[in-house]
């Protein structure tokens, strides 16, 4: 039973990071950028969660929502539009700068000190079948992990903006040609990724109610080897990626000794360059495909 | 319909096409022929404002368009298919059709205009679900002419539509631009070879080097490939 328990949990957790996945993967589609800015989004809607801790809960929740689009839609629009065409080691930088300036800004404005955000902590509460004690948090994972994930592959399949995607995804140029307009596409993207890091930061902060200035990065760099690991300019695989290097690190985190634990995240980036080493397009990318450089 | 006036493109400090004046009216087709490298594709990039026009002025029945971004240009009723049809492989031929509504101005008309695609093009609607790349190479040419008329241009420009292409294909592809010129559209096509376009089209003209270096009409034009070779000699 108890390893039963544990598989439950770890899936719940890598369904929390292939939501990440997809955020990142959805962005690099459309941008061909790896948006490092993507935590800061989490860590946005963790502290407009502690900021409307007195205001009803669906209020909280409705401003995290608020707060996570209106930032990522921001960010594309002060810092990613104007550097269009630039060259792909330049936007990452911008994206280096974005996420550095965004902490700066939480370290300003809520100190180094975590803040708060247990609003939604009855979800910590356990429902108990026979012998298994699944927290409700766990069962959310799990259920908001295939709802949006279903959500997101329905908007990609069967909507024009969708359709726009997918297209500009594959060849930005020849979908401009057809009349695709650039600025909308890559707002959908960065504002799916923000709706995403919205629910992110909602079930985070359950298991987490501390928020500090690095609250989001840390899922979100994890996420990030997950969905190169996966290969991260398809969705399936990016989110297969985000979903094993989730459900792996809960299953150590429970195994390992502490001892050992705190080098996992060196073994994980070891694991990286290894793999990205002999398999620059992913491990789960088709056989023969040679790499993310279709910028 | 269109109107190049002296209109320059370059990449970078190289002059790639360097004051290229033409004009297409409705109902026209007008060749652009030359060898590798003289600035076609360019001519028509800096058309649909993929590349900037970087001197002279591109009009659209009289109005300037020259400096509006490529989107703005197909809405307003340019259609480019592409030198290699950038097709989407990974998606369906019938997706790919419904790309071409995002050029298109307003749906009316919409269901004539598709039947009217399906049957100038009957693969199209043969292999609705097929990923496009499944499709020959003809096939593919096919879609991508499709995929240009579902915006309802009033300009279609072509780049090199026959290339790779088997003879009887040709045959098939020019056809249906007879078709589409007998609707009113102004049809700007760019070829390598001389002989596939002359006598079908109502003017060809030869660009070499970014200048145009001589207009034929049909009569002169079957005589181009001698003609062309001694002038680029
Ligand atoms: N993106 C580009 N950057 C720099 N030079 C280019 C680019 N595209 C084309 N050229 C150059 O411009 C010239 C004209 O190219 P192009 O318009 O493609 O000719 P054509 O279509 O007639 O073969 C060529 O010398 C080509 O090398
Ligand atoms: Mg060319």
């Amino acid at each position: 039973m108890q390893t039963i328990q544990a598989i439950i949990d770890a899936i719940a957790v890598g369904a929390l990071y292939a939501l990440v996945a997809v955020g990142l993967a959805l962005v690099f589609g459309v941008m061909r950028l790896i948006n490092f800015a993507q935590g800061e989004l989490i860590t946005a809607g963790a502290y407009s969660l502690y900021l409307t801790r007195n205001l009803p809960l669906v209020v909280s929740i409705v401003v995290c929502f608020v707060v996570c689009v209106a930032l990522a839609v921001a960010i594309e629009r002060v810092a990613f539009r104007p550097l269009r065409g630039a060259s792909p080691a330049t936007t990452l930088v911008a994206t280096f700068a974005v996420a550095f300036a965004l902490e700066a800004v939480w370290l300003i404005a809520f100190t180094p000190q975590g803040k708060t955000a247990d609003l939604l902590s009855a979800l910590n509460r356990t429902a108990t079948h026979g012998s298994l004690h699944l927290r409700w948090v766990t069962i959310t994972e799990l259920v908001a992990g295939v709802v949006l994930l279903g959500g997101t592959v329905l908007v990609l399949n069967r909507t024009t903006i969708g359709l726009h995607m997918r297209a500009a995804a594959s060849d930005f140029r020849a979908a401009r040609l057809l009349g695709v307009r650039a600025d909308r596409v890559i707002r959908a993207a960065f504002a799916m990724s923000g709706f995403l890091a919205a629910v992110v930061s909602l079930l985070l902060t359950v298991q987490q109610p501390l928020v500090t200035p690095t609250f989001g990065l840390d899922v979100t760099i994890l996420a990030l080897v997950g969905a190169v690991l996966g290969g991260i300019d398809r969705l399936a695989t990016a989110t297969a990626g985000g979903f094993l290097i989730g459900f792996i690190s809960s299953i150590l985190g429970d195994e390992l000794p502490a001892s050992l634990s705190n080098f996992a995240p060196s073994f994980t980036f070891l694991v990286v360059i290894l793999v990205l080493l002999i398999r620059p397009a992913g491990l789960l990318a088709p056989l023969g495909q040679s790499g993310v450089d279709r910028v | 319909m269109l109107e190049l006036d002296r209109v320059e493109a370059r990449y970078g400090a190289i002059s790639v096409v360097r004051g290229v004046s033409l004009t297409v009216a409705g109902g026209e087709i007008v060749g652009l022929i030359g060898p590798n490298g003289a600035g076609k594709t360019t001519t028509l990039l800096t058309i649909m404002g993929e590349v900037p026009c970087a001197g002279g002025v591109v009009r659209l029945r009289g109005k300037a368009i020259s400096g509006l971004p490529t989107e703005a240009t197909v809405r307003r009723g340019i259609a480019l298919v592409p030198e290699g049809r950038h097709i989407f492989a990974n998606l369906t031929v019938a997706e790919n059709l419904r790309l071409g509504l995002a050029g298109r101005q307003s749906r009316d008309g919409l269901d004539a205009d598709m039947d009217w695609i399906h049957g100038l093009f009957p693969v199209v609607g043969q292999f609705r679900e097929r990923p496009a790349g499944a499709l020959s190479g003809g096939q593919q040419q096919q879609l991508a002419i499709a995929r240009a008329m579902i915006a309802a241009p009033t300009v279609l420009l072509l780049d090199e539509p026959s290339l790779g292409l088997a003879p009887s294909v040709i045959d098939t592809v020019l056809g249906a631009l007879s078709d589409i010129r007998a609707r009113g559209v102004a049809i700007l096509l760019v070829e390598q070879r001389a002989q596939l376009i002359a006598g079908f089209a109502d003017r060809t003209h030869v660009l070499s080097n970014g200048r145009i270096r001589m207009s034929l009409t049909p009569d002169e034009a079957q005589d181009t490939d001698r003609m062309i070779a001694a002038y680029l000699a």
